[in-house]
């Protein structure tokens, strides 16, 4: 049987990555980071949280943001899936309901890079102590 | 859900929930009897047998953020619509067998969409948790390890772009190599 696992072609693109990518010190205190938490439950899943992750992954990597993008659970708010959470260092998380890939650059061009508000923030029913 | 890739990775998310170091998918095309098998299996906290009877109710979920669980019932629901059937077995500290199959040439049988986005996703997400990918079909098999992937990678950040784009083209690569249906 054909068996399929060449990870030496993988081993020969690493060189040529390493080269390409320029490897910049990440902090190593995550409070200082950027945070940002990609609801990915069945309802997130469904209505295309796999994509809006893939986006801020590509994109803040590329527009020189320093962040963290891990998947986490829902909050509860189905409705409004998909559905992030933001937080910038030193403030309070902010969630942010229907996410697209437009809106997810809105929110990084806006919220991320400016701290400005903007529409589609969920009034979140927990309080962080 | 519009894709079975997207069906996997709500399952696995189970499975990680649950606890667990290692999840196997494995996903056979057998063009033979025309069934399309995907099993997942892990080693995670299990369910009890009194939770068990219960999954596949949408009412039912363990959560405590909200009233219903929609993964196992959508997936049922959808082999169940694709001349398909779907099994669990689970055993408490053990793990959990999660077993479905649908009809591979029916006409409303979900592609199986983006899964170098699902593998890709999953290894850089779940930390603690390594996972083995397995597609047969008649051209042959493709592997996935997400451990070998990571250890492969050592030093270069899996969130990078480039490294996502080559570890995606690395999985579409080899499941073309087996003429992976789409």
């Amino acid at each position: 049987m054909n068996r399929i696992n060449s990870l030496a072609d993988l081993r020969k693109i690493k060189d040529d990555l390493q080269a390409k990518i320029h490897l910049r010190e990440k902090s190593l205190e995550p409070e200082k980071l950027v945070q940002i938490k990609v609801g990915m439950a069945t309802s997130g899943i469904a209505s295309g949280a796999k994509e809006v992750m893939s986006f801020l992954i590509e994109e803040l990597e590329k527009r020189n943001i320093e962040a963290v993008v891990t998947q986490t659970g829902d909050l509860g708010y189905c409705f409004a899936e998909p559905t992030i959470e933001v937080t910038l260092p030193g403030q309070q998380a902010v969630v942010f309901g229907s996410v697209d890939t437009r809106k997810a650059d809105e929110i990084i061009e806006k919220y991320i890079k400016n701290g400005e508000m903007i529409d589609g923030i969920l009034p979140t029913n927990f309080e962080i102590i | 859900m519009k894709e079975l890739s997207l069906y996997i990775l709500d399952i696995v998310n189970n499975s990680t929930r649950a606890n667990a170091t290692a999840v196997e998918i494995i996903v056979h095309e057998n063009e033979e009897n025309d069934r399309l098998y995907i099993n997942i299996n892990d080693n995670g906290s299990g369910i009890p047998a009194t939770e068990l009877v219960k999954v596949c109710d949408p009412y039912y979920t363990s959560r405590k953020t909200r009233k219903v669980g929609m993964g196992i019932p959508l997936l049922r629901m959808s082999a169940e619509a694709c001349e398909g059937v779907l099994s669990i077995s689970s055993e408490v500290g053990t793990g959990t067998q999660l077993h479905v199959s649908y009809q591979l040439s029916h006409i409303d049988r979900p592609a199986m969409g983006d899964i170098a986005g699902v593998l890709y996703l999953l290894t850089t997400t779940c930390d603690n948790c390594e996972f083995n990918y397995i597609h047969h079909t008649s051209a042959g098999e493709f592997l996935y390890n997400s451990r070998e992937v990571k250890e492969m990678m050592e030093g270069l950040p899996l969130q990078h772009p480039e490294v996502m784009k080559e570890i995606k083209r690395y999985i579409r690569d080899g499941l073309q190599q087996i003429k992976a249906r789409s």
